[in-house]
């Protein structure tokens, strides 16, 4: 989540790039929510990525019309493309997504806690702040006691799912 | 390949974190769209 954190740099950059998505979705015969769609797990991939890029704007255009072609690649006859780019599709995991509504469930605190940490990768300093914490130590070793908490939340279940 | 229980806490964390980007996508989206196609 390097390339932008705030909710302000998000939606600026959503301002200035979905209308380029939406127009090549629309071109190609899908919907807007098709676009809404495609669009999102473009974000989702530039968060993920690793290190910053000089143009994320041109980055999320790029990938959500390769994500587009991907999706319909049977009605495009073989279309040669990068399958190195993961979709973002939680849904193809149905156990984890199962697993997180019960971890929601029993600790939504020290899940929101550790997704800072690691899917934001934010600092200790600034998790701190947002959480409350008297300083940075105290939220690492927090993060420490929710992961054991997690861990031994999914060591009891799994076994039952 | 059996994933260990880091790894699956990891995933979770991963999917929660894409869960809460996804909500905050989709408000994000309606303050500036609504239902309106730009």
């Amino acid at each position: 989540m390097e390339t932008c954190t705030t909710s302000e740099d998000v939606a600026v950059l959503y301002e200035e790039t979905f209308p380029a998505v939406a127009s090549f979705v629309s071109k190609m015969g899908g919907s807007p929510e098709d676009a809404k769609d495609i669009f999102h797990d473009a974000l989702i991939i530039l968060f993920e990525k690793e290190g910053g890029l000089e143009n994320p704007a041109a980055y999320i255009v790029g990938i959500a019309k390769h994500l587009w072609v991907r999706k319909f690649k049977h009605d495009k006859n073989r279309v040669d493309l990068d399958e190195t780019i993961q979709i973002p599709e939680e849904e193809n995991f149905p156990i984890i997504a199962r697993l997180v509504r019960l971890v929601e469930l029993a600790g939504k605190s020290c899940l929101d806690l550790l997704q800072a940490f690691y899917y934001e990768k934010r600092s200790a300093e600034s998790i701190a702040d947002e959480f409350n914490y008297s300083n940075a130590h105290s939220a690492t070793v927090q993060k420490h006691k929710c992961l054991q908490k997690i861990r031994s939340f999914c060591k009891n279940k799994i076994p039952r799912l | 390949m059996k994933a260990s229980l880091n790894d699956i806490v990891m995933l979770i964390v991963k999917y929660y974190g894409r869960k809460k980007l996804r909500s905050r996508l989709e408000v994000i989206h309606q303050n500036l769209f609504g239902d309106k196609t730009p």
